[in-house]
């Protein structure tokens, strides 16, 4: 099962997070995030981008200065989660034509809505970019 | 700082939506330097929300943009709760289609699925699932899976049920998972939906097969059995997978549906468990699965895994004809081209791969052999944790007693060496090291050391558990009372050298281990029985002495004078000191000491038999009471009504025995009381205040966040460079660099040159781009090409070398192994050693012997496939002019310029249709042939040209693929070029040749060039001439 969904930055702001099936007060999350953002940072380029952490897995991706972070239970399988997290960059990529740091901080919403889309109860439920995309961009049109 | 994030007047503003408020928090949050000054903005904001969301009559659109601003606010940390109330209005008052989206998405996030709230939210849910339009019934659909709750159930169940059949398959998608989060909170309610869920499965919709596929999961790991019957349905399902029966928008780069795929392999893994025919249906598609993957990409290696896993878990009768086989036909030895990937990633994925598998099929396919067992050593000295840890769990599965010396003396070193804050790990250590000494030790004198060395290094993190483990070790009788007596006295030479060092720097656990030995054994050895004892009582009285190991030296002392039947006077004297200590229980001890001192016959009764060679069975029923309680039923007691909440034994014992004075003395407290009781904490400690809810007090900083703060550049939000290249390609390249050492120095050189200074990079909403000239002829500037750019200059000036030129580091651990001669050595010894303990005892010579000749004869196979391409060479001779040929008939350059030329396109869109249409296969090639092809192809950008036809050699495509081929640029845009190529691909196990013509995409950059392969080409162009006219049209 996937317990979260982080991307944090270099300085080690949260931008984005979402938790399934965590019991965690505000401020223990607040310190689990930057934990785990200094664990990235620390992790060379040519290390292993899964690595252990508390009780959960993590697989993460770096893309200029941003780190995508998926926190998993050990049962899953490992490479299918890194990949998710290119997915997932690659489907708000597309929505939002070239994603960046703003855009995800100006749309946080959105980029909620469209993990909503692809993941439901910890699970992968939608891979398909033209599927996890169809709702969101139907609803931008009847909002015009 | 302005100048670093967009203006209230700049376009994404304007574009955007969003209101000016909205807009400035974000920014200022954005651009806060510290946690506290974020604490700041974040409290004021709060404030701000509080009082404009206590006003009457806002506007849904304006409540969705506070709500919005509450979300950031709890995903930072603060406490929302005032808020949670205006999200539910939201939610039931919201007219467009984001505002109820982000009404549920607000509720999801902020509401407890016990949250007293969420009933408030039953109503519009019901109308919601009432709805005509899907996109309130999904919004709604979604909202459930997070919100279920017991009240919930019945007002919804009806309604999702109905979404079952659904026209829209998102709706049917969505109401499957709210039944999948159904099952997991009550799956009784699901179970007369059995059927339906299984016409679901195999009804072949692909929009629903994702969410289907995660029910099952669940079903079948809850119970096998009931679903064996599904095994044809899936094996049809993945047929039709790897048969790109999917249309073709499931394709995640060139690999149909991969996450699909793992899906259903992971669940024929769980149903032909222990099942021979099942695995035998299945074994052959597994197995073709994993063949069809190796060819692939990145997520590929999740489908590789994922089969592996099930072939391990497939009935042994079957995985063993499926792994009898030469080594390149057993799928177990995809697993060796990932152990010797220098992609710590890959190399992890073989580890893992590894550890699925039972060490007995290690040897039984002929693949395994010392090189492998190399590699797994030498991971035990990567500095990178993943791949060391899942080194420790192979050792911990291959130990056995040939090879049980050599691991633990690894595990020890590593231990040693660990840093103390990983706990974990150390734990987990010392726990797996005694287990397995204990387990599969000959050498008592080895054992006894090794379980003395474990405590002296990480005695701290000896728990209960595994010091009670270790003392068994040595106390447990075995068959081999000789060696018992051997064992034992070694313990007790052992444990009477840990007495005789400065016990002040010794650990308690191993000190009480030592006792605890001295005192069941140390009449087996009778000549220093007088120190011994002088010491223990010494250590007795010792001012600031551990209070349990007082006891534990008391217990021992007891029992010796119990064996010798003799009390010295200094036991008797360092006793009744004792008497006089503050703890209750070295008191009582002391006292029962005395006594029992006294009275031998008393003593030895109690002490019989030593209570520490037994394992009590503790009678949970309490059965021995039965008795009682039946006499006191017939007595007119009443039955005992267990109180339905949990409690530990003892409670419960005490309960029970009393029967008939406690019922009437507590006839009183009602259950409903217990009952509820676990809900109403839940709630409480949710909506416990946490700081204030006016949020004026800032929430504790750790110091160690704010050095991360302080001593990096202000918060910049940068551009989010073009996935491709930004990707950090951590995958994707995994080709060795040996050749062209030259070309590596001058790239670097030149990168190095490019490094730009912080002040001359401006931040902008596309990014930072580096502020000299672009070259003039490039008239079109894509974002896509500043955005690749400043990704390297990032890259560079954080001294984070690009991937290309990562190559002196990866080439430096092969130079190490071959320069210490010292250490190979050492590690040959290491790795044959535990080579020899792969596979069972009695095997073990012959195996061997197998293995040394099977290695040799692997070795030289591989030898006679690269090093004599006679047969090789002259296929790929022919072929090549065959390509020349092929290629020169390609239409390419005619279909795609006629369309591209009229339109002008800009490098953007052009860019755009490729990525859209171009199957999504997006794969750098890095190294040789880049490096070989960069000049020409920088020339011909120069020049123009087009039509020339190139070679490339050896150009290798992961793993053992080498590709030899061709290319030709068709259109040249800017600073990018496509080309269509032809290669083949050699493997060289098989020899198989593979023809395929692909469109390489060039990107030039100053430095190096990335070149993306884009495969399927018939289908590309079929594509492209379709989004073409689609173009022409609107013009």
């Amino acid at each position: 099962m996937l317990r979260f969904f982080l991307f944090i930055n270099k300085q080690g702001q949260t931008r984005f997070s979402r938790y399934y099936n965590v019991q965690l007060q505000p401020e223990e999350r607040v310190l689990m995030e930057a934990d785990i953002s200094r664990k990235c940072l620390k992790r060379g380029d040519s290390q292993c981008s899964i690595f252990e952490f508390r009780e959960y897995k993590l697989a993460f991706r770096r893309y200029a200065s941003l780190f995508f972070v998926i926190g998993f239970d050990e049962e899953e399988n490992h490479l299918a989660i890194l990949e998710l997290v290119h997915a997932y960059v690659e489907i708000l990529n597309a929505y939002f034509d070239n994603v960046c740091e703003l855009d995800i901080m100006f749309n946080i919403e959105k980029v909620h809505v469209i993990l909503e889309e692809m993941v439901l109860n910890g699970r992968i439920v939608e891979t398909n970019k033209n599927n996890v995309l169809a709702p969101v961009l139907e609803m931008d049109k009847t909002s015009k | 700082m302005s100048s670093q994030l967009p203006t209230i007047f700049n376009s994404t503003f304007l574009t955007s939506g969003l209101s000016k408020g909205f807009f400035e928090f974000i920014t200022k949050v954005g651009e806060a330097r510290s946690k506290q000054e974020e604490d700041r903005y974040v409290t004021e904001e709060l404030a701000y929300l509080k009082n404009k969301l206590n006003q009457p009559d806002i506007s849904t659109s304006k409540m969705k943009d506070y709500i919005t601003r509450l979300v950031y606010c709890d995903m930072l940390g603060h406490n929302v709760e005032f808020g949670h109330i205006h999200a539910v209005k939201l939610v039931q008052s919201a007219k467009g289609l984001w505002e109820k989206r982000v009404g549920y998405l607000s509720c999801s996030l902020f509401l407890h699925e016990t949250h007293e709230l969420s009933i408030m939210l039953i109503n519009t849910i019901q109308k919601d699932l009432r709805s005509s339009n899907h996109l309130e019934v999904c919004a709604a659909l979604t909202a459930l899976c997070q919100l279920l709750n017991t009240e919930m159930i019945p007002a919804v169940y009806g309604l999702v049920e109905e979404k079952l059949s659904h026209p829209k398959d998102i709706v049917r998608k969505k109401a499957i998972m709210v039944f999948h989060r159904l099952f997991r909170d009550k799956p009784e309610l699901i179970i007369h939906l059995d059927e339906k869920f299984r016409q679901i499965l195999s009804g072949g919709d692909p929009g629903v097969l994702g969410a289907i596929l995660c029910l099952f999961i669940d079903f079948v790991k809850e119970d096998p059995s009931k679903y064996k019957d599904l095994v044809p349905v899936l094996v049809n399902i993945l047929e039709q997978v790897l048969d790109r029966y999917l249309p073709r928008n499931y394709d995640y780069h060139g690999a149909p549906a991969p996450w699909i795929q793992v899906k259903i392999i992971q669940i024929l893994g769980m149903l032909a468990q222990d099942d021979e025919k099942i695995s035998s249906e299945i074994g052959q598609l597994i197995v073709h699965t994993l063949k069809k993957a190796e060819n692939g990409v990145d997520c590929s290696y999740a489908i590789i895994f994922e089969c592996i896993r099930t072939l391990a878990r497939l009935h042994p009768q079957v995985l063993t004809t499926l792994i009898h086989k030469p080594s390149h036909l057993n799928p177990l030895s995809v697993i060796t081209r990932f152990l010797k990937s220098h992609n710590h990633n890959l190399k992890y994925l073989g580890l893992i791969a590894l550890s699925e598998v039972d060490p007995v099929w290690w040897v039984e396919g002929e693949w395994w052999g010392e090189e492998q067992m190399r590699i797994i050593v030498d991971c035990l000295e990567e500095k990178d944790d993943s791949l060391k840890r899942k080194t420790l769990d192979l050792l911990y599965m291959m130990v056995n007693s040939q090879n049980i010396i050599i691991i633990v003396e690894k595990m020890t070193e590593v231990l040693r060496k660990t840093s103390t804050t990983d706990e974990f790990l150390r734990k987990l250590l010392v726990e797996r090291i005694i287990e397995i000494s204990g387990k599969f030790a000959t050498n008592s004198e080895w054992l006894v050391k090794s379980i003395v060395t474990v405590f002296e290094i990480a005695g701290d993190l000896v728990d209960e558990k595994t010091e009670n483990l270790a003392f068994l070790i040595v106390s447990k009788d075995t068959d081999d009372p000789e060696k018992d007596s051997e064992l034992r006295k070694y313990a007790v030479v052992e444990s009477i050298k840990v007495l005789e060092k400065d016990s002040s720097n010794i650990s308690s656990s191993l000190l009480i281990w030592t006792v605890k030995v001295l005192g069941e054994f140390l009449n087996h050895l009778d000549e220093k029985y007088g120190i011994v004892i002088n010491k223990l009582c010494e250590l007795l009285n010792k001012d600031n002495v551990n209070r349990s190991l007082q006891i534990v030296i008391i217990t021992s002392l007891l029992k010796q004078v119990s064996k010798t039947k003799n009390c010295p006077n200094n036991i008797m004297e360092a006793i009744i000191k004792c008497r006089e200590s503050s703890s209750e229980d070295v008191k009582q001890r002391s006292q029962e000491f005395i006594i029992l001192a006294d009275d031998f016959l008393l003593l030895d009764e109690i002490l019989k038999p030593s209570p520490y060679n037994e394992e009590f069975a503790i009678d949970e029923t309490l059965s021995f009471l039965d008795e009682f309680v039946e006499t006191a039923l017939k007595n007119g007691a009443k039955p005992y009504n267990p109180i339905p909440i949990v409690r530990n034994n003892e409670t419960s014992e005490h309960e029970k025995k009393p029967a008939e004075i406690r019922y009437e003395a507590y006839e009183k407290p009602d259950l409903p009381y217990f009952q509820s009781k676990p809900v109403t904490s839940n709630i409480l400690t949710f909506s416990e205040p946490r700081y204030g809810d006016s949020g004026l007090a800032s929430p504790p900083i750790e110091d160690s966040m704010l050095t991360s703060w302080s001593g990096n550049p202000p918060v910049t939000p940068g551009q989010l460079a073009w996935m491709s290249v930004s990707k950090d390609s951590t995958f994707g390249e995994y080709e060795e660099f040996d050749g062209n050492r030259q070309n590596r120095q001058s790239l670097i050189s030149s990168v190095a040159k490019i490094v730009t200074s912080p002040n001359s990079l401006k931040w902008s909403r596309a990014g930072y781009k580096p502020i000299q000239q672009q070259p003039s002829r490039d008239v079109v500037t894509s974002p896509t090409l500043s955005a690749i750019s400043s990704e390297e200059t990032t890259k560079s000036s954080s001294s984070n070398v690009h991937p290309f030129l990562r190559t002196s580091g990866k080439t430096a651990p092969i130079t190490s192994i071959t320069t210490k001669s010292v250490v190979l050595s050492e590690k040959d010894r290491l790795a044959s050693a535990l080579l020899s303990g792969v596979g069972t005892n009695s095997e073990m010579n012959a195996s061997i012997f197998k293995h040394s000749g099977n290695v040799n004869s692997q070795k030289s196979d591989q030898r006679k496939n690269i090093g004599t391409p006679s047969y090789h060479h002259a296929r790929t001779e022919s072929t090549f002019s065959e390509i020349y040929h092929n290629i020169e008939s390609l239409h390419i350059n005619k279909n795609i310029l006629q369309y591209l030329k009229p339109l002008q396109m800009t490098t953007k869109d052009y860019e755009k249709i490729w990525t859209n249409l171009s199957n999504e296969r997006r794969e750098e090639v890095v190294g040789e042939s880049v490096i070989n092809n960069m000049e020409i192809i920088k020339q011909r950008l120069e020049d123009g040209t087009i039509d020339k036809v190139n070679e490339f050699g050896n150009a290798s495509y992961g793993g053992d693929l080498i590709g030899k081929g061709c290319w030709k640029i068709v259109e040249i845009i800017g600073k990018e070029a496509i080309a269509a190529s032809q290669y083949i691909q050699m493997k060289n196990s098989t020899l198989s040749l593979n023809e395929n013509i692909i469109l390489l995409h060039f990107k030039i950059q100053p430095s190096y060039c990335v070149f993306i392969i884009r495969s399927d080409i018939e289908g590309i162009i079929d594509n492209v001439a379709e989004e073409m006219k689609s173009y022409f049209i609107v013009e």
